[in-house]
């Protein structure tokens, strides 16, 4: 949860960088990345014959590489980047290497409250996880499916234990993969493994996983659930209770199961992506509540309205009162709150943001080319090359936008606070 | 033998017909249930255009591609399925049964152009005899029971022309003769006649597919 | 009167399903062919069985049939007699023997192309009785190794190559610095969100033929193309798991492919030049989600470039001279009816086209879809054989002076490739891709 407090809610707007300008400086710039606070501003550039680096508010960082990629905002505002020379890989934080160099390092995620930087990491054919710098001891034949705890303790990856020879489908099926925690892989071998999710705390981690070639379940910390299914989805715990869910294919309908059993007392056509609200009161999940139409269900119970092209970033606010969503059909895509979609219809739309008070929806749509920022349906600031995810104010009643605007031909980058209209 | 003929051409005619549209309407709904349960995007994608679009081409005599590569067959099925239904539901003789019984007739052939229409069918189904013993694939294909259908189809047709030709022995090709057609109409929806039933479905809806999700032609 | 008919089967050994018929037994057969008849034989697959009057006239609609010298259990109604039927009329009671000659003939002597599905006059769709068969080969777990390897490699890695998630990023970025070197500001842009385009390959591009991401990254950077690729899996839209009948990896593969282009907010997927890919993106893998079309727009390469080429964004600065001949790939031309644009795109960018007789939907598959060259060096010689047909296409061809042969679909290369070396055929085979990027203004 990023920490909206300590942000500049002063109503008003900030020119922080001229990204029109920078076009000028270098030989090209990349897409651009935008910190939490929406303060700075950066993008890879490429300086011409010296290499690449990151311009950040028009500054430049003060190394440059063969190639720098994959720049990213951690939620503590640190920004992050991954450089490349002489084939070797570093993480690059605030301008700072960090760690050794690795034959190749990708795959950056952070803790909840960026406290924690991971990135997956080869070397010599070998992998590993780098965590804060340092990298595990143990080392796989491959790894995949990284991810960090929300209060930073733990990473855990898929990956594989054993070599198989080329071809070798036995071998496969005996399984290959284990579950690896800290670097340590204390549950049972696997054919495949896949997503995984974590307690609110950190302690367990979930992972959908496949045991046999026609069963699949549900791994607590790398040991699967005794009942397999002939399919899973990703698997979510409960904030309050702690409690494991994962959606489950029995028979020729999906549902929600928990611990092996069903939770929800209907089958769907598919059910996925379900999310719990803050306070682990309401579980809802993207169905298909019919052949090709689609909605979500919460607590089990579906919407009236179905989409036929998807459904897709369910949100929900912290008591569960309010649940969000994008939904598209026939091309055209909105957002929708508690089964109501707003009356536009956009090109393209970013997923819903929550406001703290669980009153308010706010999103990115982009129609023609030109995106805006909408709350509650309505336009709140419009006309912008490109917008980033708003973020509402703590009291809910303001908006922080920040977006790329055309100013006379040239790139402005905006940050502003606005105030948004009474209670609704 | 009045009797006889007497139950052929009275309960037996209601025996078939009601097997044959009960066995109709159980087949085609049954299998539209089981579809709805196990087939759902055949409901999905089932479009009435692209569905009559290829049923077009395919009732047309040399309109696809596979009736001009088989010319002669294309032909010959035509042929043998257009007297196969039209000759019974037009033959003089079996308006005039209606006539007799209800009082209202139809649009009919003298039965001179039926014994010619029951030659065709009787030519055709040797056709098909040969194709079944003289092709190499479709030999293969064959099964004892296509050998029997193949025969069930032609025996009302030979005896009902034996029966109007009054050749030795027509009493019992006219008894042999209701019976072979009852059951001929009654055996429809129960074995492979049933494609009578299906083609519209079957075809229709690969035509869909093919037309409204994968935008080709399927003749 | 007997003839000889029946080829030789079961006298290729193969791991897969050697392996998997040692572990079998009738009853174990039975009960999986009877939960699956009950479970998954719907209203289709019935009537198709119920109704097929064997008439033999879907029989010179399949190139193994034309090709094996008429042998009638090529035929697709003869593949259907000597497995499913027969499977079905004995409620699974058939012995181990059998099943192994089953699964030889639904993975190596089908190509799921559906061309006799619009020769039947009754509309029976062979490919999907021949799936049905897979799908218990998969149950009961007797598949071809080599692509049983491929689909396990699917499973772990999401996609079809083994290719690890840094090998996947690396490939890219080498592709990029390759092109920088002819075209110096261009970029692979990795994650980038809200691009019109995202463009997503077959495993063994990255793999084997890299410089195709080469090409593909030069002609969207000449036509001013907003595009990206994913830095993470997702970016693979193959899928031998389809062809395998592992139904649940094969959506498993999908749904990650469809969620990582709408999490990068994409407005349509863009899609290399293969056949197989776009049947399991566009047909088959969006309906085991139950998706009734795909949630993001799929375009096949063939579509993109007709209209690139078409808005003038590619410009070509020389036609092609050599002739061409055009390979119409069975699942983008049966499967999405883009022969014609393909024949225009041709058109534009080739001096003198060659036509294969027959062609468009009618085209003659490469004897390598379906799975069947991903079932490996086993069966290559039983599949070059199979394509005599295809072959004898090619020759004329040949004959009337063609010397390249446009096919723009991966497994017809490989395909295609062993058809003109085993008939001694001397053309050349390229990709549309490949003619662009040649002829193109860069």
């Amino acid at each position: 949860m990023q920490d909206t407090d300590n942000r500049d809610w002063e109503l008003g707007e900030k020119t922080p960088a001229r990204p029109g300008e920078w076009a000028g400086q270098f030989e090209w710039v990349e897409e651009p990345e935008v910190s939490p606070d929406g303060e700075r501003l950066a993008a890879v550039v490429n300086t011409g014959e010296d290499g690449f680096t990151l311009c950040v508010n028009g500054v430049v960082w003060e190394n440059l590489y063969e190639r720098v990629w994959y720049p990213r905002f951690a939620p503590d505002g640190r920004l992050t980047a991954l450089a490349q020379r002489d084939g070797q890989s570093v993480l690059c934080v605030d301008g700072e290497e960090e760690g050794e160099w690795h034959d190749f390092l990708w795959d950056t995620l952070f803790s909840g409250d960026g406290g924690t930087i991971a990135c997956a990491a080869q070397n010599g054919g070998a992998y590993s996880v780098v965590k804060d710098g340092t990298r595990w001891e143990e080392e796989f034949f491959n790894l995949s499916g990284l991810a960090v705890s929300p209060e930073g303790s733990k990473c855990v990856a898929v990956v594989q234990v054993e070599q198989m020879p080329a071809g070798d489908i036995t071998k496969f099926q005996e399984g290959c993969y284990k579950i690896a925690i800290n670097g340590k892989t204390p549950g049972a071998r696997l054919l495949s493994a896949w997503d995984t999710a974590f307690s609110k705390d950190g302690a367990h981690a979930a992972t959908e996983v496949r045991v046999s070639p026609y069963d699949y379940t549900i791994a607590v910390d790398g040991v699967p659930w005794e009942k397999t299914f002939p399919g899973v989805w990703r698997p979510r715990f409960n904030p309050k209770t702690g409690l494991i869910t994962a959606p489950v294919k029995i028979g020729s309908g999906w549902t929600l199961a928990a611990g092996g059993e069903p939770l929800w007392d209907r089958l769907f056509t598919q059910l996925w992506r379900h999310k719990y609200s803050g306070d682990g009161s309401r579980a809802a999940a993207v169905i298909a509540l019919r052949y090709g139409r689609w909605s979500v269900a919460v607590d089990g119970v579906p919407w009236e309205n179905t989409y036929g092209d998807f459904v897709d970033e369910l949100a929900l606010s912290s008591d569960g009162s309010l649940v969000a969503c994008i939904a598209s059909d026939q091309g055209r895509r909105t957002i929708v709150v508690n089964d109501r979609p707003w009356t536009g219809a956009y090109d393209m739309v970013w997923p819903p943001v929550i406001s703290p008070d669980g009153r308010r929806v706010a999103a990115v749509v982009e129609s023609g080319g030109k995106t805006a920022i909408a709350v509650d349906g309505a336009v709140l600031a419009s006309g912008f090359l490109k917008a980033f995810p708003p973020v509402f104010g703590p009291g809910s009643d303001r908006v922080l936008v920040r977006a790329i605007h055309d100013s006379g031909g040239k790139a402005l980058y905006v940050r502003k606070v606005l105030q948004l209209d009474g209670p609704r | 033998m009045h009797s006889l003929y007497a139950f052929l051409t009275g309960s037996m005619v209601w025996v078939s017909v009601l097997l044959f549209l009960g066995g109709s309407v159980y087949s085609l709904v049954s299998r539209a249930v089981m579809a709805r349960k196990m087939d759902k995007m055949v409901y999905s994608y089932f479009s009435l255009h692209y569905a009559l679009r290829s049923i077009f081409h395919w009732v047309i005599p040399y309109a696809a591609r596979n009736w001009r590569l088989h010319p002669l067959f294309t032909f010959v099925t035509f042929t043998f399925h257009i007297c196969l239904i039209w000759t019974p539901l037009v033959l003089f003789a079996h308006v005039g049964l209606f006539y007799e019984a209800w009082g209202f007739s139809w649009w009919f052939i003298p039965d001179l152009a039926g014994d010619v229409c029951a030659g065709l069918v009787l030519a055709c189904c040797l056709f098909f005899l040969g194709r079944r013993l003289f092709l190499r694939d479709v030999r293969y294909l064959s099964t004892a029971s296509d050998y029997v259908m193949l025969a069930l189809v032609a025996a009302p047709y030979l005896t009902g022309m034996w029966a109007h030709r009054q050749w030795p022995g027509h009493e019992t090709a006219l008894l042999l003769h209701v019976f072979s057609g009852e059951l001929l109409l009654a055996l429809i929806p129960f074995t492979k006649l049933g494609h009578m039933l299906f083609f519209l479905f079957t075809r229709g809806y690969i035509g869909s597919e093919f037309g409204a999700v994968r935008h080709a032609r399927d003749w | 009167m007997t003839d000889e008919i029946g080829a030789p089967r079961g006298h290729i050994k193969d791991v897969g399903i050697e392996t998997g018929a040692a572990r079998l037994t009738p009853e174990i057969i039975r009960k999986t062919a009877l939960r699956m008849l009950h479970e998954e034989a719907g209203a289709r697959l019935r009537t198709y069985l119920d109704i097929c009057v064997r008439c033999g006239l879907c029989s010179n609609a399949c190139h193994y049939y034309n090709s094996m010298g008429g042998d009638p259990t090529y035929s697709p109604a003869g593949k259907v007699k000597e497995t499913l039927s027969v499977i079905m009329a004995k409620n699974g009671r058939v012995d181990v023997e059998f099943m192994k000659k089953a699964c030889e003939i639904a993975f190596t002597e089908c190509n799921l192309c559906r061309r006799c599905a619009m020769y039947c006059p009754l509309g029976i769709d062979t490919a999907t009785m021949m799936l049905f068969v897979r799908r218990l080969c998969h149950k009961l777990g007797m598949v071809p190794q080599y692509i049983q390897d491929t689909a396990h490699s699917h499973s772990a890695t999401m996609n079809q190559m083994w290719v690890k998630e840094d090998e996947w990023i690396d490939s890219l970025q080498w592709q990029e610095n390759e092109a920088r070197e002819e075209v110096p500001d261009l970029r692979i842009p990795l994650e980038k969100e809200g691009a019109d385009v995202f463009y997503s390959v077959i495993g063994p591009e990255p793999k084997f033929r890299a410089q195709l991401i080469y090409q593909a990254a030069v002609i969207f950077h000449k036509a001013g193309v907003n595009w990206t690729m994913p830095a993470t899996p997702g970016w693979d839209n193959s899928d031998m798991c389809m062809y395998t009948g592992d139904m649940e990896m094969m959506s498993r593969l999908k749904k990650l492919h469809f969620e990582t282009a709408l999490r990068l907010r994409a407005k349509r997927i863009v899609m290399g030049e293969c056949g197989h890919a776009f049947r399991s993106v566009y047909d088959m893998g969006n309906r085991a989600l139950g998706w009734r079309y795909p949630p993001v727009p799929v375009i096949h390469a063939i579509d993109f470039f007709h209209e690139i080429l078409t808005q003038g964004k590619i410009k070509v600065a020389q036609k092609y001279e050599k002739p061409v001949t055009i390979h119409d790939p069975c699942n983008i031309v049966r499967g999405r009816g883009l022969h014609e644009k393909l024949r225009e795109a041709v058109g534009m960018l080739c001096e003198t086209v060659i036509e294969m007789e027959p062609n468009r939907e009618h085209n003659y598959c490469c004897a390598a879809g379906g799975g069947v060259i991903n079932c490996g060096p086993p069966f290559k010689m039983k599949r070059v054989l199979g394509a005599r047909v295809k072959g004898d296409q090619l020759m004329e061809v040949h004959k009337k002076g063609g010397v390249t042969c446009i096919a723009p679909c991966h497994n017809c290369h490989g395909g295609l490739e062993d058809i003109l070396h085993h008939y001694k055929i001397p053309m050349d085979l390229k990709f549309l891709g490949d003619i662009i990027y040649q002829c193109m203004e860069k």
